[in-house]
């Protein structure tokens, strides 16, 4: 796998599994707090 | 390879990594399996990737606004200020601390050696200004900790 996730999860010393589900969840986030609907 | 079949509900964190092209093969044709259902919960699915294709398209399509060359200058300026003005505070309370200081040792020094003042008074001028330090340092003990426990500590006036 040649991903930037798995190099988030190498620099950060995290599980690649932790890397996806937070940026999901951030995304999430950001989908919810920004009114991009109207874009 | 997984032969588990996708689920959204559990699994929805792969659908980010799935639209960013971040999972192995196995991955995508397990989602990609998951679609080709076409249940009712396999077109959510699709739903959920289109919506996440075109947030990444508006997110993509964004640029960083650089502020104006006065901002900056204004920031700049801000800092120099703020640098200035905390080091002329080290300075003063240094210099106020050590004069004070200073002073205070020859007044402790020429009072107990003075004959002019009884023992007894001597004793109590000595608890009367160790009072007055002991109320003093109290009053700004309690001032510092009931500032940073202040529930309004945050609020800008």
């Amino acid at each position: 796998v040649c991903s930037s996730d798995l190099e988030i999860a190498e620099s950060m010393d995290l599980p690649l599994g932790t890397v996806m589900s937070r940026l999901h969840a951030a995304r999430t986030q950001l989908r919810a707090t920004v009114d991009w609907e109207e874009a | 390879m997984s032969s588990t079949p996708f689920d959204p509900q559990q699994e929805a964190p792969l659908l980010s990594a799935y639209v960013d092209g971040e999972l192995e093969p196995a991955e995508v044709a397990r989602i990609d399996a998951h679609l080709a259902l076409m249940t009712d919960e396999s077109r959510a699915t699709q739903v959920e990737i289109d919506e996440l294709k075109r947030f990444n398209q508006l997110t993509g399509a964004m640029r960083l606004k650089e502020p104006p060359a006065e901002d900056w200058e204004a920031f700049w300026n801000s800092r120099y200020n703020r640098s200035e003005r905390s080091l002329g505070w080290i300075l003063l309370s240094l210099g106020l601390a050590i004069i004070i200081g200073w002073f205070g040792v020859e007044l402790a020094v020429a009072f107990w050696a003075t004959t002019d003042i009884s023992i007894w008074i001597k004793g109590c001028i000595i608890a009367a200004v160790a009072g007055a330090l002991l109320i003093v340092s109290s009053v700004v003990r309690e001032r510092i900790f009931a500032r940073r426990k202040s529930r309004y500590k945050d609020v800008i006036r």
